[in-house]
């Protein structure tokens, strides 16, 4: 603050200095064009002789002293202008102007090749904000007419009634033999599909939406073997209970998935744990959001194909 | 447990049954397995006596240490709890059995990703008798679906020359492997090793 108030103090001081030289130089400019006319048109006077060349020299003398106190006084001036701090502020930066030797040094040419990139980047940062915007990663549609006034009820993923989402899997599994798809009892929302006898996909799903999903082998059980809670679900619990939020139906549909099914623990296989992540890049890259039951569709297909590789 | 086939290594020429036995570890170890302890499989048969030619095999398997597998002349199985043997025990008098027929596989146990390869010598008593060697596939339960996997595996750590052939009894089988399927090739390799000549070396 104290700085900026000082700067504003000497480019006030400035500001009436320059006017007082301007007009100075105008007095300067004035006096020399008076001696100079006096020099070339002579002075007129009424008196004779010799008296009129003393008169002339007296004047011109006259004009000289006027030129000199007009010069002095400008001189006075620009000397007392003050420097200003920006280029303190500013570093060697502020500095560039009085360089010498511009050419040579690298500097200059340097800061506007960063100021051209800046500005590039600014340029690719908004196109990759608008492609984003246009294909957004999102799963819910809410986000496209949030500021309009009038929103239009998108179709939404989550909208899709079981009944549907049981009617698919029944016409899928009428299309392929060797594919048994069912709820598991524990918890409605997540499905056991078996490939063959081979390996299980076990799909969480949020209506057409996969939540998560993992592959094990076939003999592989679904269900806490020990009847224990693993740590995952412990986790889920303490969220929960940390979060508050609709704390009894939330503890007691945690606790009854997390009690019964295992849903977090990895293959104890090495080619179904490497499944696990085919597959999952599988449901990432089939993700539509604007038809999701294709996505499902899509990565049903894509880990048959996983599935038929292994026989 | 996965599907699993045990077949009879030869000795090779000019070396003895423990090198040949260092040859295939080595060779385990530099396709990348790491060793995971050692294994035991192990057969008393017990004959009836006063002349009845009636006998129980009774096997034992170290991966399942709390089991004890029994299998009569007439191919009958029973699977149960290793209280059994002291039943066997209690039944001297009827089924009777000598130490010095009792025939053991021993050896290395090693895994490699979702393969558990074991090699083993086969000794009577005190005598070795040859080499057997168990690969078993642990992610697959069905013998048709993984047979060509665990032939291309065995034939890189075997030899490309070294062809697998399903065993006999399982050739049809379309039913889950069964930890007893592996015990019956043991038997069938024992019984072979129990009628070949005792080698020379």
């Amino acid at each position: 603050m104290m700085q900026n108030e000082e700067m504003a103090s000497v480019t006030k001081e400035n500001v009436m200095l320059i006017t007082s030289s301007i007009s100075a130089i105008q007095r300067l400019r004035t006096g020399v064009a008076k001696t100079f006319s006096h020099l070339n048109q002579g002075i007129t006077t009424s008196k004779d002789g010799e008296d009129n060349k003393k008169v002339f020299l007296t004047r011109f003398q006259q004009d000289l002293v006027h030129v000199k106190n007009s010069f002095d006084e400008l001189d006075s001036m620009v000397g007392s202008l003050q420097l200003l701090k920006d280029a303190a502020t500013m570093g060697t930066l502020g500095l560039i102007n009085l360089d010498p030797v511009l050419d040579k040094t690298p500097i200059y040419p340097q800061v506007l090749q960063t100021y051209k990139w800046s500005g590039k980047l600014r340029e690719h940062a908004q196109t990759a904000e608008t492609i984003l915007n246009r294909q957004c990663p999102k799963r819910v549609y809410g986000h496209i007419g949030i500021f309009s006034k009038k929103r239009k009820v998108q179709p939404s993923s989550h909208a899709y009634n079981p009944v549907h989402v049981d009617k698919f899997f029944d016409t899928w599994q009428k299309s392929y033999s060797g594919v048994e798809v069912k709820r598991v009892q524990q918890s409605p929302n997540v499905f056991q599909v078996t490939l063959g006898r081979t390996m299980q996909v076990i799909l969480v799903l949020q209506s057409f939406i996969i939540e998560r999903m993992i592959v094990r082998a076939h003999h592989e059980t679904i269900l806490q073997e020990d009847g224990s809670v693993s740590m995952a679900c412990k986790a889920v619990v303490v969220t929960c209970i940390c979060l508050s939020v609709c704390l009894s139906v939330c503890l007691s549909v945690c606790l009854s998935v997390c009690l019964s099914l295992d849903l977090w623990t990895q293959s104890k296989y090495a080619v179904f744990r490497k499944i696990t992540d085919h597959a999952t890049s599988a449901m990432l890259n089939f993700h539509f959001t604007t038809m999701p039951e294709l996505s499902v569709k899509s990565f049903m297909a894509s880990t048959m194909i996983l599935s038929s590789v292994l026989l | 447990m996965g599907v699993t086939c045990v077949t009879q290594w030869p000795v090779a020429e000019g070396k003895s049954m423990q090198q040949t036995v260092d040859f295939l570890t080595k060779k385990a170890e530099f396709m990348g397995a790491t060793k995971t302890g050692t294994f035991a499989v192990d057969c008393d048969t017990f004959h009836a006596s006063a002349g009845n030619p009636k006998f129980i095999n009774v096997l034992h398997n170290s991966e399942y240490p709390k089991t004890t597998f029994s299998i009569t002349d007439s191919n009958s199985t029973l699977v149960s709890d290793t209280g059994f043997d002291a039943i066997l025990q209690k039944l001297k008098g009827i089924y009777s059995t000598k130490m010095s027929s009792r025939i053991e596989s021993k050896g290395k146990r090693y895994q490699l990703a979702d393969f558990i390869v074991k090699v083993g010598i086969v000794s009577i008593g005190s005598s070795n008798r040859g080499i057997l060697v168990e690969v078993e596939y642990t992610p697959c339960v069905i013998l048709q679906d993984c047979w060509p996997l665990l032939t291309e595996f065995m034939q890189g750590f075997l030899g490309n020359g070294f062809v697998p052939k399903p065993p006999s009894n399982l050739v049809n089988k379309v039913d889950v492997y069964q930890p007893l399927d592996t015990i019956n090739q043991y038997l069938e390799h024992f019984n072979q090793f129990r009628k070949a000549q005792v080698p020379t070396r």
